[in-house]
C-alpha cells in the first residue's frame, strides 16, 4: 500500500506568532533577529517584510537597509518552544507517527489513520483548521505518498497553502523545478550537478544510474530515485511519546468553573501517575479547554523545576484555567498534558516549597503502590470520590 | 510659565524620573514627564500607574505653571544640553516649549497637564528613617534573589517587614533566598494615623532596583512610609510612591530554624573563581557537586557533551565530612552579594538548604537550596 505523507510547515512562525499576540503588528513588516544596529542574521521575516526583499538568515543590518520601517524584534524563543509543543499534540491527535523537523515543521505519516479520520485530504484540512483556531496561526500542507513530494508540496503554495501531489502528475511537476528542490540535495552538491550542467530535475532524470553512482558514489542511487520522486526514506517518529495526556469530554457541557478543578484535579493526577510510571518528570504543563462549539483553546507553561506529582500538575492547570477565564461559556471537553520531559533520576533542584511537597510526594508515593497493587480505583482522594465520569 | 536652571542638576533630576516612563502607553499623556513650577521649585513627575516618581530642584527667574513634556524627547534635550545655566519658557497658549543654552535654542510641543494621572497623599501607618547607603545596600543585596516570571506574586517582589525594631529585606525565587536586616526604630510621630506597628510589605523588585540607584547617588537620612496597598521613599528631592504585591511572603522564618551542623570557612574571591569556572560546564540540569572535606572544598562538574572540571579550595570546616549538589549559579550570585573577604557556608544534609553568611557577623544571608544529585 503507498504511504500517506503530511508535511505540516508553519508561515513565518515567528513572526506570526508575534503578529498573533501583538495586534499592533498586524499587516506590518516584523523582522525576528534582533536590533538591526547590532550583528546578527535575521531568524525569520513575515510576509509584509519579504515585500521588502528580506529573508531568513540575511543580515539584519541588511534586513534594516532594506526595509527601514520593519519592526524588529528579538523574538521570544521560550514562547515558540511552547507553541511548538501544542502544534506537535495537535499532530498526535492524529497519529503517532510524527517527526519534527524543527520547531514548527513536522511530517506526519498517516496511512494507518484513514479508517478513523478519513481520507489524507481529510486529516489535512482538519490539521489546519486545528491550527488555525487552536494556535490562531496558519500552515502550509504538503500531502503525498512519501516524504520528499511531502515537502515539496508544502512550498508549492506557501503561505496557507494545501497542496496534494498525485503520483500521476510527479514527472511533469519535478521536470522543471531546480534541482536544489530536492530534499536531501545540498548546497555542495547542487554547485556540483550546475557545474557539470545539470540544473534542472529533469536533467538530472536524464542522466544513467550508472553514471551517478560513478560520481557520487553510494549516494548516485539515492539522487536517481529522488528524481523520480521516489523516496523510501520512513517518517521517524520518536520511540518515546512526547508528550503525556489525558483528556476527558462531557456528557453535558459544563459551565461551573467549580466542577472544571475537579476534573482537572483527577485529570492531572492520572498525568502525574502516568508521568512517575514512565519514570520521567516534565517542565512543561498544557491544558487545554474546548468549548461549546468546538472552540478550542490551550495554554502551556513552562517551569523552571522538575514536575511529577499530580498536584504540581494542578496547580500550573489551575493558573492556566484562571488565566484564560471561562467568561460564561460552557466546556465540553478539557485535557491536561505534560511535555518537555527529562529523567526522573536526574538531578533535581530542591525548592525551598518542598517541605510541602515532600509531603505531597510521600502521598502519592503511597498511592500509587496501592494503586499498583488493588487498581486505579481503590484509592482517591476525598474531593475525587465519586467523580469516576472522568475515566476514559 | 518659565524657569532657569543648571544643566546637571536638571539632568540629575530628570535621571531619577525617566527610569519609569513607558515608551508606548494606551495612555499617551503617561509618556510624557509632568514640569510643575512654584515658588522657584521645579518638580518632575513621572508615573506608569504602578510607580510614581518626583523629582525637585531650585531653578531661577522663574514663573510659576504646568506643562506635559513628551519623555523621551525631553530627557534627550536636556542630556545633550551644553553645560551650564539653560532656560525654559512655555506658552500656555500653544504649550510650545523654548529651551535656550548659550548658543542652541530647542522647541517641543508639550501638551497641557490636566490629565496627567496624580497621586493624591496617601495615610501612612508607618514611618521610619534610613540611611540612603545603607537602605540601597540592603535592596541590592536582597533585590536579585527574587524571580522575574510571575508578575504579581511574591516571587516578583521583595518583602520588608519590621519587627522588633529590626529592618529585614528578603527576596526568594523559591530556590534561594537573600536576607538582610537593620536595626531601626519606630519613631512616635505627631501623625495620628500612623500607627507604628510591626508589619510585612512586599515590594515590586524590578521598582526597587530603580530605587537603589537613585539612593545610591546621595547619603542623607531618607524617610519610608507605609500605608494601605503603596509605600514611600523620600529623600530631600526626590519620591518614588509604589504600589505593594498583594500576595503572602514564603514563610522564610521556618527556613531559618535550621542550625547548620557543618560550616565551612573559606576565602570568597578563591571560591567565587572555582565556582566561576565550573559555571562553564554547569548548564540546566547538570549539577555541581561539592564535598566538604577535612580542610578543602572540591568542587566538580560534568556534562557528557561538554567536559569536566575539578578544583580544590582551601577551607576550615567544623563538623563531618559531606557531599552536595548545587546549580553553581546561585552559589555564584549568593557569594557575589556578600561583600567580604572570608565567607562561612553552613551545611544541614545533602537535602537541605545551604547557609552562606560573612563570618561574625549576622545582618546579611544567603540561602540556596542544593540539587539532589542524580
Amino acid at each position: 500500500m503507498e504511504r500517506k505523507i503530511i508535511h505540516v510547515d508553519m508561515d513565518a512562525f515567528f513572526a506570526a506568532v508575534e503578529q498573533r499576540d501583538n495586534p499592533e503588528y498586524a499587516g506590518k513588516p516584523v523582522i525576528i533577529g534582533g536590533d538591526p544596529t547590532k550583528r546578527g542574521v535575521v531568524s525569520t521575516a513575515s510576509y509584509e517584510a519579504r515585500k521588502y526583499g528580506v529573508r531568513s538568515a540575511m543580515p539584519l543590518r541588511e534586513a534594516y537597509k532594506r526595509c527601514p520601517e520593519g519592526i524588529f524584534i528579538p523574538g521570544n524563543m521560550e514562547k515558540y518552544k511552547e507553541i511548538s509543543w501544542e502544534l506537535q499534540r495537535i499532530f498526535y491527535d492524529f497519529t503517532p507517527i510524527v517527526e519534527p523537523l524543527s520547531i514548527d515543521e513536522a511530517f506526519l505519516d498517516v496511512t494507518g489513520s484513514q479508517r478513523l479520520f478519513g481520507t489524507p485530504e481529510e486529516i489535512g484540512r482538519r490539521i489546519k483548521e486545528c491550527i488555525k483556531e487552536e494556535l490562531r496561526l496558519t500552515a502550509s500542507i504538503g500531502i503525498a505518498g512519501n516524504k520528499f513530494l511531502a515537502k515539496l508540496g508544502s512550498d508549492l503554495e506557501k503561505p496557507d497553502g494545501f497542496v496534494i501531489i498525485k503520483s500521476e502528475d510527479v514527472e511533469e511537476l519535478l521536470a522543471p523545478l531546480p534541482v536544489s528542490r530536492i530534499w536531501g540535495v545540498g548546497v555542495k552538491t547542487e554547485a556540483y550537478l550546475n557545474r557539470i550542467g545539470i540544473k534542472t530535475i529533469g536533467q538530472l532524470r536524464a542522466i544513467p544510474l550508472e553514471y551517478l553512482e560513478k560520481i557520487f558514489g553510494s549516494m548516485g542511487q539515492e539522487l536517481y530515485n529522488l528524481a523520480r520522486g521516489i523516496d523510501n526514506r520512513p517518517v521517524q517518529a520518536f520511540s518515546e511519546a512526547k508528550s503525556i495526556g489525558r483528556e476527558v469530554t462531557f456528557e453535558e457541557d459544563i459551565g461551573d468553573i467549580e466542577k472544571l478543578y475537579v476534573s482537572l484535579l483527577d485529570l492531572s493526577q492520572q498525568v502525574g501517575r502516568r508521568l512517575r510510571k514512565s519514570e520521567k518528570a516534565a517542565y512543561t504543563v498544557t491544558v487545554k479547554v474546548r468549548y461549546q462549539g468546538f472552540e478550542t483553546h490551550t495554554r502551556s507553561k513552562t517551569s523552571q523545576v522538575q514536575i511529577d506529582l499530580g498536584n504540581q500538575i494542578y496547580e500550573v492547570v489551575r493558573q492556566l484555567l484562571d488565566e484564560m477565564g471561562l467568561r460564561g461559556r460552557r466546556v465540553r471537553l478539557v485535557g491536561v498534558y505534560v511535555s518537555n520531559f527529562i529523567s526522573a533520576s536526574a538531578p533535581r533542584q530542591i525548592s525551598l516549597l518542598d517541605n510541602r511537597d515532600s509531603r505531597r510526594r510521600q502521598l502519592e508515593d503511597t498511592m500509587d503502590k496501592i494503586k499498583d497493587k488493588f487498581g486505579e480505583d481503590a484509592i482517591s482522594t476525598a474531593n475525587l470520590l465519586g467523580r469516576k465520569y472522568t475515566r476514559e | 510659565m518659565k524657569f532657569s536652571s543648571l544643566k546637571g542638576q536638571l539632568y540629575t533630576a530628570i535621571q531619577n524620573v525617566i527610569r519609569i516612563v513607558p515608551n508606548v502607553s494606551t495612555v499617551p499623556i503617561i509618556t510624557g514627564i509632568l514640569f510643575c513650577v512654584t515658588d522657584d521649585i521645579l518638580t518632575l513627575t513621572a508615573t506608569d500607574f504602578e510607580t510614581s516618581i518626583t523629582s525637585s530642584i531650585p531653578v531661577m527667574n522663574s514663573e510659576p505653571g504646568e506643562v506635559v513634556l513628551p519623555g523621551k524627547y525631553i530627557f534627550d534635550i536636556i542630556r545633550k544640553l551644553p553645560d551650564g545655566m539653560g532656560s525654559f519658557s512655555i506658552d500656555p497658549m500653544t504649550w510650545k516649549c523654548v529651551i535656550k543654552a548659550e548658543n542652541s535654542k530647542f522647541q517641543i510641543y508639550g501638551q497641557p497637564s490636566d490629565d496627567f494621572p496624580r497621586n493624591p497623599e496617601r495615610k501612612s501607618e508607618i514611618v521610619f528613617n534610613i540611611n540612603s547607603q545603607i537602605l540601597s545596600d540592603m535592596i541590592t543585596k536582597t533585590t536579585f534573589a527574587a524571580g522575574v516570571q510571575e508578575k504579581r506574586s511574591y516571587i516578583a517582589g521583595v518583602s520588608f517587614s519590621i519587627q522588633n525594631n529590626k529592618l529585614k529585606l528578603a527576596a526568594t525565587d523559591t530556590f534561594r533566598l537573600a536576607l538582610n536586616t537593620e536595626t531601626i526604630s519606630l519613631e512616635p510621630q505627631d501623625d495620628t494615623d500612623v500607627k507604628q506597628t510591626d508589619f510585612e510589605v512586599i515590594v515590586p523588585a524590578k521598582i526597587l532596583n530603580d530605587v537603589a540607584k537613585i539612593l545610591s547617588q546621595i547619603n542623607e537620612e531618607i524617610q519610608v512610609r507605609v500605608g494601605d496597598g503603596f509605600i514611600l521613599f523620600r529623600t530631600s528631592s526626590t519620591t518614588v510612591t509604589t504600589r505593594l504585591i498583594d500576595d503572602k511572603f514564603l514563610d522564610y522564618e521556618t527556613v531559618l530554624l535550621a542550625d547548620p551542623l557543618i560550616k565551612v570557612y573559606t576565602d570568597r574571591e578563591d571560591l567565587v573563581s572555582a565556582a566561576e569556572r565550573a559555571g562553564i560546564i554547569n548548564r540546566k540540569e547538570a549539577v555541581t557537586k561539592l564535598s566538604l572535606e577535612a580542610d578543602k572544598i572540591i568542587l566538580s562538574a560534568s556534562a557528557s557533551d561538554i567536559g569536566e572540571l575539578y578544583e580544590e579550595i582551601e577551607a576550615k570546616k567544623d563538623g563531618e565530612d559531606m557531599e552536595i549538589g548545587i546549580d553553581i549559579n546561585y552559589l555564584i550570585e549568593a557569594l557575589r552579594y556578600l561583600d567580604a573577604e572570608k565567607v562561612v557556608l553552613g551545611f544541614i544534609s545533602p537535602l537541605r538548604p545551604i547557609f552562606l553568611q560573612v563570618p561574625e557577623e549576622d545582618n546579611a544571608l544567603q540561602v540556596i537550596m542544593p540539587m539532589r544529585l542524580g
